[in-house]
């Protein structure tokens, strides 16, 4: 069975090019548009992966990783933040698995923080 | 106002030097007039003395020869006095003379004194010794005429005596009339000199004044100007503090809707960064995509990564628009958190990796031991000072080597990037910080950015407190060195992490 990404970008593109190269690599995804309906399909379903955009409209990246980290059933998922570098040492002591630039080498980046992932997960 | 302090000064310097010259002036006139006048004065009580003395020896004469001559008269031919000589009446008589004639010596001897004391002309000097050598004889007569009583002797000797007497006495009271006539012309000549003085003092005095009114209705009139001036002044000062008021209150109203505007254009750079970048995300993710995936023959491959260069460039050139337009609108809020500095480094070395390698440049980072391993700073701007400097270092170098230094000092952190690239020359050191600027703007579209980089490193640097630097030789290489105030991170805080 496929594993199971959730990804949560307001930029349908963004998603698009996400989900793209989760199925390159592998995994079934699924896209919702902002911090509070990353919440409730969490609730729903707890993903093995969360690539998570940080402006977002309704509830922004950080929000969502602070709430993930209150919960001792979500607190666990990795979560990989596809942003700029701003606050990348702040994001890694909130205990962030990956973090890739959105930009020039997103592509890349992205392929290799799942890869990394999945090496965990399978152990 | 300060103009007028130092009119009024100048005026009232030159008054003060002119009021003391007039009263030196004045006390010195009066010193040589009063000096004078006593002098004169002197001499006239002294020549009053003597006459009044002389006048007495006369006197006693006069009566001694009356006496003889009735004597002698009633006596007849006989030449024989038939009245007996009074011998007491002789005694008494020769007492008094000789009184006065005592009193005038002495009168005589005080004269003498004081007009030698005194400055004195020849013509009183000879008729002190004129008066004197009458005096004299006039003293030695009456001695002959006492001695000749006392033998009793009369008539002819006794006329014969004051007729020679007479012609004497005459010349002595000349002889004081002259001395008096002459002091008192004296006399009148100091009180003309005393008058000329005086008229010269209040001359002096009346100038002074006219002077100090002139200085003083001189200063009315700057003095009147400046208040005309000055009301002039006020008015105008009136009508532009109303003007003041009108645009003040013109101002609140523009200040508010600048302020929202400011907020605005603060909300619309963040919206910018944002909503520029993204399209561009897609591009590149989709070209990414499109590299790694699709089935593309070599020529549709290389206008895919053309294109990628491309919006890579582009993305570079918004986030450094964007960076410098929110640096320059102080609208870089520094957030400070501790940083791990080799984490930080080793993240910016691999990041900036991929463009050494395409250079085949060698990139290398050294972290001093004095470097604390942690520090508090704004990440993102730390960030972009080293990367700035990287890659403008990798962009103009084309072998060799690109360092990254860290040191610190007590009080100073110091990131220096050098590198083996052509250099710059010292005429441009300066320009190469602004904007859109290259040491040689024929390069820029060989190496491309935006032309922001130094720009952005400056403006960093100075907007955390620091500055930077720039050591170059052409042909051999630059150094750049940003120094920052050290801001270590809080003891507990290091060993917490």
């Amino acid at each position: 069975m496929k594993r199971y990404a959730l990804v949560v970008d307001d930029d349908p593109d963004a998603q698009a090019i996400v989900r793209m190269i989760l199925n390159l690599a592998g995994w079934d995804a699924r896209c919702v548009s902002d911090g509070a309906q990353a919440l409730s399909e969490v609730s729903r379903e707890i993903p093995e992966l969360i690539i998570l955009d940080l402006m977002m409209p309704v509830m922004n990246g950080m929000e969502v990783i602070q709430h993930l980290q209150k919960d001792a059933a979500t607190q666990s998922i990795p979560v990989i933040v596809s942003s700029a570098m701003s606050n990348a040492q702040e994001l890694r002591l909130l205990g962030v698995a990956g973090i890739v630039n959105k930009g020039s080498t997103l592509v890349q980046d992205l392929l290799s923080s799942i890869g990394r992932i999945q090496e965990s997960l399978d152990l | 106002m300060k103009s007028r302090i130092w009119q009024l000064l100048g005026f009232g310097l030159i008054g003060a030097i002119l009021i003391a010259g007039t009263i030196i002036g004045i006390q010195a006139t009066n010193t040589v007039r009063n000096r004078y006048r006593t002098i004169v004065a002197q001499d006239a009580q002294h020549l009053i003395e003597l006459n009044v003395m002389e006048a007495a020896i006369s006197a006693v004469l006069r009566e001694s020869l009356s006496a003889s001559v009735i004597a002698a008269e009633s006596e007849g031919e006989s030449g024989r006095s038939a009245l007996p000589v009074n011998e007491e009446a002789v005694e008494s008589e020769a007492g008094e003379r000789a009184e006065a004639v005592e009193a005038f010596e002495a009168a005589l001897a005080d004269y003498r004194n004081t007009t030698i004391n005194t400055e004195t002309s020849t013509e009183s000097e000879e008729t002190i010794l004129a008066i004197e050598q009458n005096a004299r004889q006039i003293i030695s007569f009456s001695q002959d005429l006492i001695e000749l009583k006392q033998s009793g002797e009369r008539g002819a000797p006794v006329i014969e005596l004051l007729e020679a007497i007479e012609p004497i006495e005459g010349e002595f009271t000349n002889e004081i009339q002259t001395a008096i006539l002459a002091t008192e012309s004296e006399l009148a000549t100091s009180q003309a000199l005393a008058e000329r003085s005086a008229a010269i003092s209040n001359l002096l005095l009346t100038s002074s004044a006219v002077l100090g009114l002139l200085l003083i209705g001189g200063m009315q009139v700057v003095l009147n100007r400046q208040e005309n001036r000055q009301q002039q002044y006020q008015a105008a000062l009136e009508s532009i503090n109303n003007e003041l008021l009108e645009s003040n209150s013109r101002l609140t109203v523009a200040e508010r809707e600048a302020r929202e505007a400011t907020r605005m254009k603060d909300s619309f750079l963040s919206v910018m960064s944002h909503e520029l970048r993204t399209p561009l995300n897609a591009i590149l993710g989709y070209q990414g995509l499109m590299e790694l995936t699709g089935e593309l023959d070599d020529e549709n491959l290389n206008m895919v990564q053309r294109t990628q260069a491309n919006a890579r460039r582009l993305l570079v050139l918004i986030n450094d628009v964007l960076d410098i337009s929110r640096i320059e609108a102080g609208r870089m809020d520094l957030v400070p958190s501790e940083l791990r500095v080799a984490l930080l480094v080793e993240q910016i070395v691999s990041q900036m990796e991929v463009l050494a390698d395409e250079k085949n440049l060698r990139l290398s980072a050294i972290i001093d031991q004095s470097v604390p391993v942690m520090v508090y700073y704004d990440e993102d701007a730390l960030s972009k000072i080293m990367i700035n400097l990287i890659s403008n270092a990798i962009k103009f170098t084309e072998k060799g080597e690109v360092d990254l230094r860290l040191t610190a000092s007590d009080s100073q952190l110091k990131i220096m990037v050098s590198d083996t690239g052509k250099g710059i020359p010292a005429h441009l050191h300066e320009v190469i910080f602004e904007r859109f600027r290259q040491a040689d703007s024929s390069t820029t579209r060989q190496h491309g950015g935006s032309g922001l980089g130094l720009s952005i490193v400056q403006q960093l640097a100075q907007y955390m407190g620091g500055r930077v630097t720039l050591q170059s030789e052409v042909d051999i290489g630059s150094i750049f060195t940003v120094e920052l105030p050290l801001q270590p991170a809080p003891q507990a805080e290091n060993l917490a992490i």
